[in-house]
């Protein structure tokens, strides 16, 4: 368990960045393309030099005054391409970092072999690279990084270009491996966030523009935190049945549970549902939508062909993309009171 | 899938190639004393420039690796002018005319010149030893390796070497255990086209270090002898050099995908 | 609608009929003769200058020399290469050509060429003739088999000596250059290629070279069709002009 922190700016990049990372704590990084994220991970990687400030590891200045070299650092990098070695086996590129480090090669097999059963690869030990599937080459990087009990984990969208179903499970490989290693998790991934993330860096622009723990950040996502996801609505709250998720006294919400991630009563929850699927009611408007919620307008963005209206639901935020025609007929500004109403069908519910 | 096909007339130039490639060779080969040809090859003569040549040309690609290796890792990573130069160095002894080659070696490394003088005066003297073969042959010769493998290096991605990096390999290590092993194809390639052209290499052999059985007469100096002496003998030895290239040219062929596919 | 040929079909004919009208014979009325003559490189500055005089006495004539080892000369002719004249460096290849029935009227002799050695200008390694002056010291003569390097063995055994070269060569023009640049402290070429050295080169007359003596001979090639001008060179060769040029060259020892 180390203790991260990141006082560094990348001039040439536009980067300056202002980061503590809790000892054990998985920290998602979020923000749009081009916001500093990827050089954030190569500063604690060692793959960028700082131009200014330093990056600390487990108290031990690794870039600024001193300069550790990246194989030095004890820090495993995943990205996209799981870049498995591909003329050694699964078992020996697993073994590689153990063997780089002075082990024995028996020792070192017999650590890739623990390694690869705990990412559920076990069986694939004498398999090439070449062989594998996505999501099995993906896993077996998991495997191979942490084979060398790194003090840092950072990982770069490790799991797009996945398909969902593989994205699952390796998403519930990393959430069991990742649990008290800090890491740095790149991802534009609701679920990723939900899934394994302890915290949660927003960043823009070169900066980090907000901070939290990412419970707080999913109960009450702030607009900044919603921009910079996939753009829906969240909401956390408690299931109280397979398809109902409670967000408020007296506030349900009615979904479809993902197949993979179902609801469990009792437990946390999450919901998201898209601004485009919800609609505004001057009144009730009764019928099939199992959603019907009051609302109040809080603000009105015309988007060029759509206008977001952002409103507030029993103390959360909700967008609704409404057509500028709409907006007028129903004469909607800022205090407004209305009724949100969505089709079930439309909500997505995820349990834990 | 049915690839679309090639238009007909193409089969026209084809046939051309293959004529003008096959002509001279298949004529070399009617003509040569197949009866004669263990009688002819069994000439001390002619034994002793086989493994003169086979001698130099495998200490030739043993120079090669061990020079050109390095050259070509520190090539493929350079960017700019610097990395342009050396490029353009390393690969001008390839289009060299042979000849010239050896003009510029014994310019270089000639008694009468300063730097041969001063090798001479220290009691190194390099004119007409086996040694001056074998550094006729890898001034020729290393260049084919370099390029073979310094292309190799550059169309392999960089993530490789990271990953190694991050797993906590010294760049040492990563040289040993991950880049160069990416490569093997390459190198094994480019090792053999070195020999190759090691093994024909005349011109420069030549001018910079003589011609004497068993010291520097090499295959295609005893060829470029015996054409004056017996022809038959010539097209005899010409029949190994010939086998000899086939065998490497496959060899290179089956190594010809340069590195490993990715995963 | 009328198909055009496929452009490479066009191409391909084309290319064809351009490599099989450059095949007819340069002299197709174009009103010059060619007399092609192939010599021995020994031969070379020499014939040049008598093909240039035959060239100003025979208007529309040229001639084409080809230069080479002798035995080359000889394979190039089996082989049929277009030829009208042939010089041999040696009796043995000449009758190698006669043997193949390649040559017309026999063959004369019209000169002589004895070997000698040579230094570098200066004669840095202080050789004094072949003798214990040549002890560990590089030597480069012809390769055996080759005129020059048969006519060097000859001589050695004849005068009983055992030469120690440190490179055989195929062309005596290469131990001329070997010895000129210094890279060999002495050679053994023909006295002509040690006139041809000049200054470059000291030289040191070998007693008794008398006794390998190379015989050069000049005969028609049978299958010339200039028959009468080739047999016009052969006499501007053994006649008074060419041999007053071959003894100023140093043929004749």
């Amino acid at each position: 368990m180390s203790k991260l922190s990141v006082q560094a700016a990348l001039a040439d990049r536009g980067v300056d960045l202002a980061l503590e990372v809790t000892a054990g704590c998985v920290t998602a990084v979020v923000g749009p393309n081009g916001a500093g994220k990827t050089s954030l991970l190569h500063l604690v990687a060692g793959l960028a030099r700082p131009t200014s400030g330093s990056v600390r590891i487990a108290d031990r200045e690794v870039a600024g005054a001193a300069w550790v070299p990246v194989h030095q650092r004890r820090v495993a990098l995943l990205t996209q391409r799981p870049a498995l070695f591909p003329h050694l086996d699964v078992l020996a590129n697993v073994a590689f970092g153990p063997r780089s480090s002075g082990a024995t090669a028996a020792d070192a097999r017999k650590r890739a072999q623990a390694e690869l059963e705990a990412v559920g690869c076990g069986e694939l030990a004498s398999r090439r690279p070449q062989d594998l599937s996505g999501g099995q080459a993906q896993r077996v990087a998991i495997a191979r990084a942490l084979a060398t009990d790194p003090d840092v984990v950072l990982l770069d969208e490790p799991l797009a270009g996945l398909d969902v179903a593989v994205a699952t499970e390796v998403r519930h490989a990393l959430a069991a491996r990742l649990r008290g290693r800090t890491s740095l998790l790149v991802t534009h991934e609701l679920l990723d966030i939900w899934t394994i993330a302890d915290q949660v860096a927003v960043l823009e622009g070169g900066r980090v523009v907000e901070s939290g723990l990412a419970a707080d950040l999913l109960a009450r996502p702030t607009s900044t935190f919603l921009g910079r996801l996939s753009g829906t609505n969240l909401f956390t709250g408690t299931a109280v049945g397979d398809t109902v998720l409670q967000i408020a006294p007296d506030v349900n919400l009615h979904g479809l549970p993902d197949p993979d991630q179902p609801l469990t009563v009792g437990l946390a929850g999450l919901a998201s549902v898209q601004p485009a699927a919800v609609a505004l009611y001057l009144a009730d408007p009764g019928g099939s939508p199992r959603n019907h919620l009051a609302a109040e307008v809080t603000g009105i963005e015309p988007r060029g062909h759509y206008v977001r209206v952002n409103l507030t639901v029993a103390g959360q935020p909700l967008a609704a993309d409404l057509t500028g025609q709409a907006v007028a007929e129903l004469a909607l500004r800022p205090g407004a009171r209305v009724q949100a109403a969505f089709k079930a069908t439309q909500v997505r519910l995820y349990g834990r | 899938m049915i690839r679309p096909s090639l238009p007909r007339w193409l089969l026209l130039p084809v046939a051309a190639a293959v004529v003008f490639l096959a002509v001279p060779l298949v004529a070399l080969l009617a003509r040569v004393p197949w009866t004669r040809l263990p009688a002819l090859l069994s000439a001390p003569a002619a034994v002793e420039a086989f493994w003169l040549s086979l001698r130099t040309c495998a200490v030739t690609t043993l120079v090669s690796l061990v020079l050109g290796l390095p050259l070509a890792l520190l090539l493929s990573r350079g960017k700019g002018r610097w990395a342009a130069a050396g490029r353009t160095l390393s690969t001008v002894p390839m289009v060299l005319p042979p000849v010239v080659a050896g003009l510029a070696l014994l310019i270089a490394l000639g008694r009468r010149e300063p730097l041969g003088g001063w090798l001479a005066a220290g009691g190194v003297d390099l004119a007409f030893t086996t040694t001056a073969v074998v550094i006729a042959q890898t001034f020729v010769a290393m260049p084919y390796l370099v390029v073979s493998v310094e292309g190799a290096l550059r169309s392999t991605p960089d993530d490789y070497a990271i990953a190694a990096a991050t797993l906590g390999a010294s760049p040492t290590t990563v040289l040993r255990r991950v880049s160069l092993p990416l490569v093997a194809p390459a190198v094994a390639s480019g090792a053999a086209l070195a020999f190759a052209r090691a093994l024909g290499e005349f011109g420069a052999t030549l001018t910079f270090a003589g011609s004497l059985q068993g010291t520097t007469r090499t295959l295609p100096l005893e060829i470029y002898l015996q054409r004056e002496v017996d022809t038959d003998t010539a097209l005899a030895l010409s029949v190994v050099l010939i086998t000899i290239a086939a065998v490497l040219v496959a060899v290179t062929a089956r190594f010809s995908r340069g590195a490993w596919s990715r995963p | 609608m009328r198909r055009r040929l496929p452009a490479g079909l066009t191409a391909a004919l084309l290319l064809t009929a351009m490599l099989l009208t450059s095949c007819a014979p340069a002299s197709a009325g174009s009103g010059r003769t060619d007399l092609v003559v192939f010599a021995a490189s020994s031969l070379n500055p020499t014939f040049a200058t008598l093909g240039t005089e035959f060239e100003a006495a025979h208007p529309g004539v040229t001639v084409t020399f080809s230069f080479d080892g002798s035995a080359a000369l000889v394979d190039q002719l089996k082989a049929g290469a277009p030829a009208d004249v042939f010089a041999s460096a040696d009796t043995a290849n000449m009758d190698k050509a006669s043997t193949a029935g390649l040559i017309g009227n026999s063959p004369v002799q019209f000169t002589t060429n004895v070997l000698t050695l040579i230094t570098p200008k200066g004669n840095p390694a202080d050789i004094t003739g072949l003798d214990t002056s040549l002890d560990g010291k590089k030597l480069v003569v012809c390769a055996d088999g080759v005129p020059c390097g048969t006519a060097t063995k000859k001589l050695a055994a004849a005068l009983g000596i055992t030469l120690k070269p440190v490179s055989e060569e195929t062309k005596v023009t290469d131990v001329r250059t070997k010895v000129e640049s210094g890279q060999a402290d002495a050679g053994i070429v023909y006295v002509t290629d040690a006139k041809a050295s000049g200054t470059k080169v000291e030289t040191l007359p070998i007693t008794g070279a008398d006794k390998a003596r190379n015989e050069y001979l000049i005969g028609q090639v049978l299958a010339s069709a200039r028959a009468s001008l080739a047999a016009e060179f052969v006499a501007l060769v053994t006649g008074e002009r060419g041999q007053q040029v071959l003894k100023a060259a140093g043929f004749g020892g």
